[in-house]
């Protein structure tokens, strides 16, 4: 099942050289190994929403999708895998 | 796989994909050179309409260009890229085909289409369906055929990359990294969307399914592609090794030529020395030593160029033309040219104006010369369809015209994208300085955003209208432009349907096919040509006699009497307000000051002050004087002051001792923006030139000082010869044959600078009469009739709104069957089920088209409406008009003189009796408007009020934004000069009004005036006429 967290949860997020995500502290804690990474810019018209996605797997076995806002520099998990 | 391959770009849109792309060729060419990329391919929508600029931009930067585009085959996209020249005609040949039995812009074809016209052809499929990619491979072949791979950072990205990959593999297709390009750089990426959503004729909120999710489309580097394309280093280093196999190199100067047939035993070079030789016996009695020179010297030149087939061509064009009575003239620097003279091209001898042909054409020219020739607009469909008979559909085409976006277009659908309210872009659109456009953030610069609108959507509202200006919105037809080939056109560039049956628009426009080295035959509609064949018919018919204008001595001093006096409302080239200003300064008496009248009086060298010097010479207010004797026979036509672009090549031939092609080139040159370098080079040159041939350094300096300044206004001679010819012959129509001529302006508008009832007004001064439309006496045009002793001017069924085609035919041919109409009921029985509606029916009452036949206009309209209903009329219903319902009319108002006006103005838009002001005479009396034929006795620098209709609203580019508005009452007109403050503070009442009373000072210059606003104000409180001002940059 995949449960959407509304509203996002905020993580604070370490970063390897290459800035893709190794591990999260928060309401999430542990080490993550990202599987995929996606970009989302949209409404910019509007209510710009800009977000780097990542998907990743949390201590080696829950899945989960987490981004970061663009324009705050936030990270926060949006969607779990459980 | 190649290690280390520089990647390529071989899926790109550019702004010419119309609507899905957001950068221009140029853009996108710098962009490949600023990320080192060694090529570019260019693969817009169904066409290669950016091929020429994206091949110029590309060679200027030292980036390979290659030529391709995305087409749709069977509902999927695929990519065709060009391998070499042969690759090029199958793509184009494959367009051609693909747009032939679709709508205005679009392209489709079928694979089994493409497999033949397959040929040195690659082709890029993003596929993902297995059996599309085997059926691609076995119908184009295997080593043509690559799957594209994209990345672009979408969350099913990575997957569809693997999963292509691994089909392509089972396929044994090679695999193709691309970006699929759609701008420059990411910030273009709201332009685009925007782009999109204006296609879908939506909101972006409404497009949001049809945008891309993110800014990803981007040009991306080698380095950016490796980091997303990891694993996949053989589809990186695809592209360069494809790029490394392409070489187009558009250049058809072989087969420019479509050939023509002349008679055996000839070749073309003979048989144009013989047509020339012909055309010399007709034209020229005795022919001098200095024609036959000129003649010979004109076909050495035209031997060694290898061009006596265009002129042939050129040739047959106008016999045709002559022998089908269409009226036509060549233009341009063509009329330098004996050759063009003797062949029947142009009407102006060269010999006797002395003009140069190595304006025209020269041995070092490598471009083919300009014959540009104007029709009659009412009879150019012939001479098109000629050469469509002549040439054959296959190597004819028209060239194209590309619409880009321009101010009020971007305004107004931009901000539809932005979900802007309608009233809003209405009052923005309306708003915007329709004269200055490249200032679009100006233009609305006055305009205050909604309060419940975030600054920033203002603000990239007016960035988004700034960047769309100038981007390609959609294709049209130029207006005479047509292509002819050797080769089949479809070979050399696609061909797309026009909206106008059986007419073909080449993907080309006509800068590009230039460019292409291939021979486009202007042939430009010139409704003056029109208007003179209608006059000399009309002639004919009032006198008994057609005058024959070849004939026509070229001296008339009561003509250039008349166009001193600056009476030239309706004559061709000098009618204009800045014509009229002048005319009366240079009082030209000569045919060769007509040359130079509209040669020079054009807005930009006369507020450059640059014919002041001609002027005050022509006044005798300044001796007539040359810097050196080697220029007085140069320049004496033009009293010492260069004018004419010949001028400066004989200066340079002749003073600076350059050869005439190097002459030509100087001349060229200097009318671009040099820097100091080549400007500095081009000075030595002359300079020194000028020095071996003993012209002093000082008056060398002081001339290339002169030619210099004069270069960019320089107006060719010839052409201004050619255009000088028509204008006196109008003029001397106008002033021996007002009613015909009139006749004739009026029934073939819209033309010149003014509205048809300034014209009609125009006569009515002149002491003629215009007579109303009349249901018996009008015809389907308006006609000259015999009124008292002479002619006067019947108003005809063309000038009734709502009447059209159809129906003027049909009233005039039911009454040239059964005779004059003895009612209105009797009108309306004849043409019961006819073509004239309702509409029709109510504006020929209240015209006044039955007041002859004696009932009130308004007792006609009452018991038409009551008895014979319009919808019952229009659908043929016969049994509703004879119910024999009571069709009295109660007491209804007469029409006084103000309704009959009103109502002339709006069914006609023209006044055969009062002048609209006279009717507001009181009231201007009374707010102290001075009338127009007062003026003349106000000093200079006095306050003055004045006040009429706006007829005409002018803003010359060159004039520092300062407007001139021509302002009419029922004694003539007054020209108001407005600068840019005083404007900006009434911009709102100027540009809207239509009667406007101004404050100003009279300021005058050898009985030219002209009143500098101060203060403008609408006159209220009278009906509004239809927007009737020409409004003029």
């Amino acid at each position: 099942m995949t449960r959407l967290l509304s509203p996002p949860t905020a993580v604070d997020v370490t970063l390897d050289h290459g800035r893709a995500p190794i591990a999260i502290a928060g309401a999430f804690n542990g080490s993550i190994h990202p599987i995929a990474r996606w970009k989302v810019e949209g409404s910019w018209w509007n209510r710009p929403v800009v977000r780097e996605y990542w998907k990743a797997v949390l201590n080696n076995n829950l899945l989960c999708e987490l981004y970061r806002d663009v324009s705050s520099g936030e990270w926060f998990v949006e969607r779990v895998y459980d | 796989m190649t290690e280390g391959a520089p990647y390529v770009e071989l899926h790109c849109h550019s702004n010419f994909s119309f609507l899905d792309g957001g950068s221009h060729p140029a853009e996108l060419a710098a962009r490949a050179a600023e990320l080192e990329m060694p090529a570019l391919a260019i693969t817009d929508h169904g066409g290669v309409y950016g091929a020429v600029r994206h091949l110029q931009a590309c060679r200027k930067l030292g980036v390979k260009p290659i030529i391709g585009s995305a087409l749709e085959v069977d509902g999927e996209e695929l990519i065709l890229i060009a391998r070499n020249l042969r690759g090029y005609s199958n793509l184009c040949r494959l367009l051609s085909l693909a747009h032939a039995d679709q709508p205005k812009g679009e392209a489709c074809t079928t694979l089994a289409t493409v497999a033949e016209n397959r040929g040195d052809l690659f082709y890029l499929s993003a596929t993902d369906s297995e059996r599309r990619l085997g059926d691609l491979l076995d119908a184009l072949g295997s080593e043509n055929v690559f799957s594209e791979l994209h990345h672009h950072l979408r969350p099913e990205d990575a997957w569809v990359l693997e999963g292509r990959t691994a089909m392509a593999a089972r396929c044994h297709a090679r695999v193709v990294a691309t970006n699929q390009v759609h701008y420059h750089v990411a910030a273009r990426r709201k332009l685009h969307d925007v782009l999109v959503a204006i296609r879908h004729r939506a909101t972006l909120d409404e497009a949001r399914d049809h945008l891309f999710p993110n800014a990803e489309h981007h040009m991306k580097g080698g380095e950016e592609m490796r980091l997303l394309f990891t694993g996949h280093e053989e589809a990186l280093a695809t592209p360069w090794e494809i790029a490394q196999q392409c070489d187009v190199d558009l250049d058809f100067r072989k087969v420019r030529f479509p050939g023509y047939p002349v008679p055996a035993g000839e070749t073309p070079f003979s048989y144009l020395y013989k047509l020339c030789f012909e055309g010399m016996r007709e034209r020229y009695r005795p022919i001098t030593s200095a024609v036959t020179h000129r003649l010979q010297h004109e076909l050495e030149v035209i031997e060694k160029t290898g061009l006596a087939e265009f002129f042939l061509i050129n040739w047959d064009l106008m016999r045709f033309a002559r022998e089908r009575g269409v009226p036509g003239q060549g233009r341009g620097s063509a009329a330098d040219s004996i050759v063009a003279y003797v062949l029947g091209i142009t009407r102006v001898d060269p010999i006797e104006h002395n003009l140069l042909f190595e304006r025209f054409l020269h041995e070092e020219m490598t471009s083919t010369p300009d014959i540009d020739i104007d029709f009659s607009t009412a009879h150019r469909e012939q001479v098109i369809q000629y050469i469509y008979d002549k040439y054959g559909w296959e190597r004819t085409g028209m060239v194209c015209n590309v619409v880009t976006f321009q101010p009020r277009m971007a305004i107004r659908q931009v901000g539809k994208a932005l979900g802007f309210s309608a009233e809003l872009l209405d009052r923005l659109a309306k708003g915007v300085d329709r004269w200055f456009v490249e200032d679009v953030e100006d233009s609305v610069i006055w305009a205050v955003p909604p309060p419940d609108m975030r600054p920033q959507s203002w603000q990239q509202f007016l960035e988004l209208c700034r960047e769309v200006i100038e981007f390609p919105r959609h294709l049209s037809i130029h207006n005479g432009g047509m292509l002819v080939t050797g080769e089949p056109l479809v070979d050399i560039a696609p061909v797309e349907p026009a909206t106008m049956e059986g007419r073909r628009v080449v993907q080309f426009n006509k800068d590009d096919v230039e460019d292409l080295g291939l021979i486009k035959m202007d042939m430009l509609g010139l409704r003056t040509l029109s208007v003179v064949a209608e006059a000399l018919d009309l002639i004919k018919d009032t006198t008994g006699t057609r005058p024959d204008l070849d004939q026509l001595p070229l001296k008339d001093p009561a003509v250039f009497e008349m166009c001193s006096d600056a009476d030239t409302i309706g004559v061709f080239q000098i009618e204009s307000r800045a014509q009229m200003q002048t005319l009366p300064r240079t009082r030209p008496q000569t045919f060769n000051d007509l040359v130079v009248e509209v040669a020079i009086i054009r807005p930009g060298p006369i507020q450059g002050n640059a014919v002041h010097p001609y002027i005050r010479r022509k006044q005798g207010r300044e001796q007539v004087t040359y810097a050196h004797p080697l220029l007085e026979p140069i320049l004496k036509d033009t009293l010492g002051v260069i004018l004419y672009q010949e001028q400066i090549i004989e200066i340079a031939m002749f003073v600076a001792g350059m050869k005439p092609g190097r002459a030509d080139g100087f001349r060229r040159a200097m009318t671009r923006h040099l820097n100091r370098v080549e400007m500095s080079s081009l000075e030595d040159e002359f300079v020194s030139g000028c020095l071996s041939n003993g012209v002093p350094r000082e008056v060398a300096d002081q001339l290339f000082a002169a030619v210099q300044g004069f270069a960019v206004y320089g107006f060719c001679r010839s052409h201004a010869a050619a255009f000088a010819r028509t204008a006196y012959e109008t003029a001397w129509m106008k002033l021996h044959h007002p009613v015909e001529f009139g006749c004739g302006l009026l029934n073939n508008q819209p033309m010149g600078f003014y509205h048809p009832s300034v014209l009609v007004e125009d006569l009515k001064r002149h002491g003629l009469k215009a007579l109303p439309v009349d249901i018996n006496l009008s015809d389907v045009r308006c006609l000259p009739e015999q009124f008292e002793s002479g002619y006067a001017m019947r108003i005809g069924f063309n000038y009734v709104r709502d009447l059209g085609e159809d129906g003027r035919n049909a009233i005039v041919a039911e009454r040239d069957r059964a005779g004059a109409f003895a009612s209105f009921d009797d009108f309306l029985s004849r043409l019961r089920g006819g073509p004239i509606g309702p509409k029709a029916v109510r504006n020929l009452v209240m015209v006044g088209g039955f007041d002859a036949l004696g009932q009130p206009r308004r007792e006609l309209v009452w018991s038409w409406q009551e008895r014979w209903h319009g919808k019952g009329l229009r659908r043929g219903i016969e049994r509703q008009s004879e119910l024999g319902l009571n069709g009295t009319a109660p007491n209804l108002p007469e029409i006084d003189d103000f309704d009959a006006n009103q109502l002339e103005y709006r069914i006609s838009d023209l006044s055969t009796g009062h002048h609209l002001i006279h009717f507001c005479r009181d009231r201007l009396a009374a707010m102290g408007a001075l009338e127009s034929n007062k003026l003349a006795t106000v000093r200079s620098g006095r306050h003055v009020r004045v006040a009429g209709l706006v007829i005409t609203r002018q803003a010359p580019s060159t004039a520092k934004k300062i407007r001139f508005f021509t302002l009419e009452d029922e004694f003539g007109q007054v020209n108001v000069t407005i600068k840019p403050d005083v404007y900006e503070r009434y911009r709102q009442v100027a540009n809207r009004q239509p009667i406007l009373v101004i404050d100003g000072v009279m300021q005058r210059q050898d009985g030219v005036y002209s009143v500098l606003a101060g203060h403008i104000q609408a006159l209220d409180g009278v009906p509004r006429p239809a927007q009737r001002s020409h409004d003029y940059r």
